[in-house]
């Protein structure tokens, strides 16, 4: 997992929680890291030891936290490391959608070490689209519904991401159902 | 998805070249073109010119953000080229063909990155690039997004890559930042561990080699560490202390158990302190130490160790307590009075401040050293040794007392109970009695007494100690001797003052007997009243009365010139004189009944007393009063007397003044004689000119103007001449204030009340009026009773029995609740009584009542006054408390005598 995951959950701990609890959590989690950098790859069990200690010492499931840490990450830790980049990537939220393969594609050039996630859109409607999300890393579908959230907020666009397939069931990778409203976009 | 573009590139740039890239010999690739509108999406910012570099057709969204740049304008004008530099002609750009161009809008200055290619038709040129953009922000400041840029292009790439070194950069240098602040934190420790470490090598080398005692505990107060000093302190070495708590091993029997709490509750919260204490060595032996523990902290802020730095203040705390003895001995001695109170104090002080259990004092008397006072410590049962002392008398030089007696030096005993030849050594062991001492007590260089004291302990003998009992047993001599002194002085003191007072009362008495006349009975329609205050003992200053008929009476006063008794002799002289002459001037009268004119009264007086009072070499200022009331006449004569005031009715004051000369200063001198008229409501005032002369702190006179003014509010508010007299004396005592009256002060007051009948009538009816005088004491009021009783006589008997209760509950209470102004001051009361009603007026000088602040009755006996005025107010038809001169307080009851039905209403009131 690259740095910049770790350090967007650094981030929304110590935005909600204060710098002492992220301490607490970053030695609950036995990880002794002191500045994550954005474009390394660290061990992914790092960024799952961090979510598993955030959830124990916040007292919420983990999936109620990598739901909040997906949206924190567009909100804040996208907009702020990518800046222009992010809003360039779209003017609306089915654009940005559609930019989200190539996006990734490209850090998956540019670092190769990385291991980023690969996105497809199929089935792209006037108001919804099916959401591909291939990873090997398990257990992250409630990031990207996240994800999703954080990008109607940005966009203004009221969205739901619905898991319609899911790696848990045995499927090869996970598929969410998107739907915007095309009233809010336009 | 995959990323598309580079092959589209390629097939691109070998249509560029215009030359087959495929190796000789192999077969020509077939010709691939693009239509209009893949060409427009593959170069979304390319130009085409013509020769003239007429722009003939540009990219769409070229053309939307630079709106100028459309066919038909020149590229020339529109655009410069930053690189390579030159202006931009066909030839110049088909000669840098091989170059890439930097091109600059002019406008907008958005830089455009690319290649011309050179084309064989009217289109003679074509630039193909995008815009060169460094910074993602410039994306969207330019109006762009992605998907304004053909796939292919690697610029959006680019721009990812300059976005991740942006941020890798912004990470290196929060990391840098991170460090460096480590660093600083670091380098801070290193240097505060550096200091540590000296610091804790200096302290465990001076806590080795201190002469104090130290010792380290762990967080439990356990021993981990005592040094030599501890060592030589306590006898303990580091061996037997380790693992062990201090106090446990320190503390003893004496040791004083709220310092142990202090101390524990202290550890308790993890604080250090200071206190001295006292602890026990290896040995057994006692000794003082000052302890002063600091918790020294771990880095949590928890408590690691104690360090407890122990010195011997022994030496420092006898000393401390001898002084407090000595000092607190000597208090004791000064403050007192009485002498065996005095002796049992410093027994007891002694005694407490060092902890013995019993001491004692032996008096020398006949021969012999007698117990004189025992003190012993309340927790001490020590009944046989006080009893076996009690029955033991010394001879000199007999038992240990004795031997003090005989050596007059103090002696010390380690253990009393275990020495053969001291005699109550059974009784002492029995009542635990070890260790004791005693020191002679002189008096005049003898032996006047033995102090014995005895403690629970075996006693060392303490050099200092005896020393300082001994300047104890010095002090008590010393005390005795000083109140033997002072006894003498007072009792001598006592006798003087005794004799003083004989003196005084003495004087009183020959003045209130010789020179002061009763205020004669039987007088109606005056109300007559005087006193007299000598200002030191007795003086000259006199009057008299004389009575001639129940309308007709006089008053002579007169001041002898000089003070003490010759003039008080004189005076006594005159008045005798003056009786003389009246009994035999009337008793030799015309025989018509008339009396001898005042003028011949002081003519006769005059002629017996001038000659031997000029022999005297003294004179008498007199004035002679008579007083008319049948045809309302004040004839007088005034020989140098102070003049009298003549108070009016109406309000007026008149000055009554003769001018003859005092007796006694001219033999020839012939006293004549004037007369006034005289009313009802006016009245006389005779006073000596102390009062007037009375001066106050200023040193101002009172003054006969203040007088005036005083006595017209006396008078017109028909103020009794009894209660008159007090306020003015009072008046004239709170004008002198501090001040010491110099002069005599007497006066006289008559007033004319009309021709009133008396209230003796047989059938209890008929206007009269009396006035009575009554004491300042709850238990003399019956005359009261009597007298309202005679007065209110006419009325029903309820009616009178109501009005008598109201007058009794009234002047109780101003007996009982006003402070009295004099030591003989009075009471008035004036009875009247009309045909409608009698009235009852109490006068009295003082605090004015003030009924509202008591109006609800109190039954429950506590409070007296609430009762009575409730019953007051109950009993009489009206009820009025005022104060119509300053200090002048009047109570008026009236029973009005038909009014069975207020009573009526008043008794079912009080039945309730």
């Amino acid at each position: 997992m690259y740095g910049m995951v770790n350090k967007a959950v650094e981030e929304m701990v110590c935005m909600h929680h204060g710098e002492q609890v992220w301490e607490q959590i970053k030695a609950k989690a036995g990880v002794d890291v002191d500045v994550f950098m954005s474009n390394e790859a660290y061990p992914d069990d790092i960024t799952y030891r961090l979510v598993g200690a955030a959830s124990e010492v916040l007292g919420a499931p983990a999936e109620k936290i990598l739901e909040a840490f997906g949206e924190h990450w567009v909100l804040h830790t996208a907009r702020d490391a990518y800046g222009g980049l992010l809003t360039a990537a779209g003017r609306t939220l089915p654009e940005f959608l559609g930019n989200l393969p190539n996006f990734h594609s490209r850090v998956a050039m540019i670092f190769p070490r990385l291991q980023p996630p690969r996105f497809e859109c199929t089935d792209v409607g006037a108001n919804r689209l099916k959401l591909h999300y291939h990873t090997h890393r398990p257990g992250l579908a409630p990031f990207v519904v996240g994800l999703m959230q954080g990008l109607g907020k940005m966009y203004a666009t009221p969205v739901t991401a619905t898991l319609v397939q899911s790696r848990d069931d045995g499927a090869d990778h996970d598929v969410f159902d998107v739907r915007w409203s095309t009233a809010a976009a336009a | 998805m995959s990323l598309p573009g580079r092959p589209k590139g390629e097939s691109f740039e070998r249509q560029r070249e215009g030359t087959p890239a495929s190796p000789a010999g192999a077969p020509a690739p077939p010709w691939i073109g693009l239509a209009p509108q893949q060409f427009a999406a593959a170069f979304p910012f390319h130009i085409a010119v013509d020769a003239a570099l007429t722009i003939l057709q540009v990219g769409a969204t070229l053309q939307r953000l630079c709106p100028d740049v459309r066919p038909g304008e020149s590229l020339d004008r529109l655009f410069r080229s930053l690189r390579p530099e030159g202006r931009i002609t066909l030839d110049w750009v088909l000669e840098h063909k091989a170059r890439f161009f930097l091109l600059e809008h002019a406008t907008s200055k958005l830089q455009l990155r690319g290649e011309f290619v050179e084309l064989p038709g009217d289109a003679r040129l074509l630039f193909l690039g995008s815009p060169w953009l460094t910074d993602s922000t410039e994306v969207a400041a330019r109006g762009l997004g992605f998907e304004d840029f053909a796939v292919h292009d690697p610029v959006v790439d680019l721009l990812q890559v300059f976005q991740a070194s942006k941020m890798a950069l912004a990470d290196a240098k929060k990391l840098a930042a991170k460090l460096a602040v480590q660093r600083t934190e670091l380098r801070a420790a290193n240097e505060r561990l550096r200091e540590q470490e000296r610091e804790s090598r200096r302290l465990a080398l001076i806590a080795a080699r201190t002469d104090n005692a130290v010792v380290l505990t762990d967080a439990a107060g356990l021993v981990v560490w005592v040094n030599e000093g501890f060592t030589r302190l306590t006898g303990y070495t580091l061996e037997e202390m380790l693992g062990r708590k201090p106090g446990a091993v320190l503390q003893g029997l004496r040791t004083d158990k709220a310092t142990v709490h202090r101390m524990r509750d202290r550890l308790r919260r993890g604080e250090g302190f200071t206190e001295e204490i006292l602890n026990y060595r290896k040995d057994g032996g006692e000794y003082w130490a000052a302890i002063e523990v600091q918790p020294i902290p771990d880095e949590q802020g928890g408590t690691t160790h104690y360090m407890s730095i122990e010195s011997d203040v022994t030496a420092r705390r006898a000393e401390q307590q001898r002084l407090a003895v000595q000092f607190e001995v000597a208090t004791v001695l000064a403050q007192a009075v009485d002498l065996s109170a005095a002796i049992h104090r410093v027994l007891r002080v002694i005694c407490e401040h060092l902890g013995w259990q019993v001491g004692q004092l032996w008096q020398v008397a006949d021969d012999r050293l007698q117990l004189l006072d025992t003190w012993h410590a309340k927790s001490a049962d020590v009944r046989h040794f006080v009893a076996g002392s009690r029955a033991l008398r010394f001879r000199h030089g007999e038992g240990y007392p004795g031997r003090v007696w005989a050596t007059g030096l103090p002696c010390w005993i380690a253990d009393a109970s275990a020495t053969p030849d001291f005699l109550r050594a059974d009784d002492a062991r029995r009542d635990r009695l070890r260790g004791a001492f005693a020191v002679p007590v002189p008096v005049r260089g003898q032996v006047w007494g033995v102090a014995e004291f005895f403690s629970a302990r075996i006693e060392k003998a303490d050099p200092a100690l005896l020393k300082t009992f001994s300047t104890i047993g010095v002090q008590i001599g010393e005390f005795i001797v000083r109140r033997a002194a002072q006894e003498a002085v007072r009792e001598e003191k006592r006798l003087l003052e005794e004799a003083r007072r004989r003196e005084l009362r003495t004087g009183f008495e020959i003045q209130r007997s010789l020179l002061i006349g009763e205020v004669p009975a039987g007088i109606v329609g005056a109300d007559i009243a005087g006193y007299a205050e000598p200002s030191r003992g007795i003086d000259g200053d006199f009057y008299a009365f004389t009575r001639f008929r129940s309308d007709c009476f006089e008053l002579l006063v007169g001041d002898v010139m000089g003070k003490g008794v010759p003039a008080a002799l004189v005076g006594a002289a005159v008045r005798t004189a003056y009786n003389q002459v009246v009994t035999e001037l009337v008793a030799g009268g015309r025989g018509d009944g008339g009396l001898p004119p005042p003028a011949a009264i002081v003519n006769a007086l005059h002629e017996r007393l001038t000659p031997r009072l000029i022999e005297l070499e003294t004179f008498v200022t007199l004035a002679l009063y008579r007083f008319d009331l049948a045809d309302g006449r004040l004839s007088y004569v005034n020989a140098g007397h102070t003049p009298g005031l003549l108070l009016r009715g109406g309000g007026g004051v008149e000055r009554i003044l003769g001018e003859n000369v005092p007796v006694g200063a001219l033999e020839g001198e012939r006293y004549v004689q004037a007369s006034v008229p005289m009313a009802a409501g006016d009245a006389l005032l005779v006073y000596s000119d102390g009062l007037t002369e009375a001066r106050n702190v200023g040193d101002e006179e009172f003054g006969e103007g203040r007088l005036r003014g005083f006595l017209r509010g006396l008078n017109a508010a028909e103020v009794p001449a009894r209660i008159g007299l007090q306020a003015l004396r009072k008046r004239v005592r709170d004008y002198v204030g501090e001040r010491v009256m110099r002069d005599d002060e007497t006066a006289v007051l008559i007033g004319l009340r009309g021709p009133l009948a008396t209230l003796e009538a047989p059938d209890g009816q008929g206007v009269g009026e009396e006035t009575l005088e009554l004491p300042w004491d709850p238990g003399g009021l019956e005359p009261l009773r009597q007298r309202v009783a005679v007065a209110a006589a006419g009325l029903q008997a309820e009616a009178r029995d109501r009005l008598v209760l109201a007058a009794h509950e009234a002047a109780t209470n101003v007996v009982r609740h006003v402070r009295r102004p004099f030591a003989d001051a009075t009471l008035t009361c004036r009875l009247r009584r009309q045909a409608d009603r009698v009235t009852v007026e109490l006068w009295y000088v003082g605090l004015p009542f003030e009924p509202q602040a008591e109006r609800v009755p109190d039954f429950s006996g506590d409070s007296e006054g609430g009762f009575g005025l409730y019953i007051i107010e109950r009993a009489v038809s009206r009820v009025a408390y005022d104060e119509p001169v300053l200090d002048v307080c009047r109570t008026r009851l009236e029973q009005i005598a038909d009014n069975a039905a207020i009573i009526e209403a008043s008794s079912q009131d009080l039945a309730d």
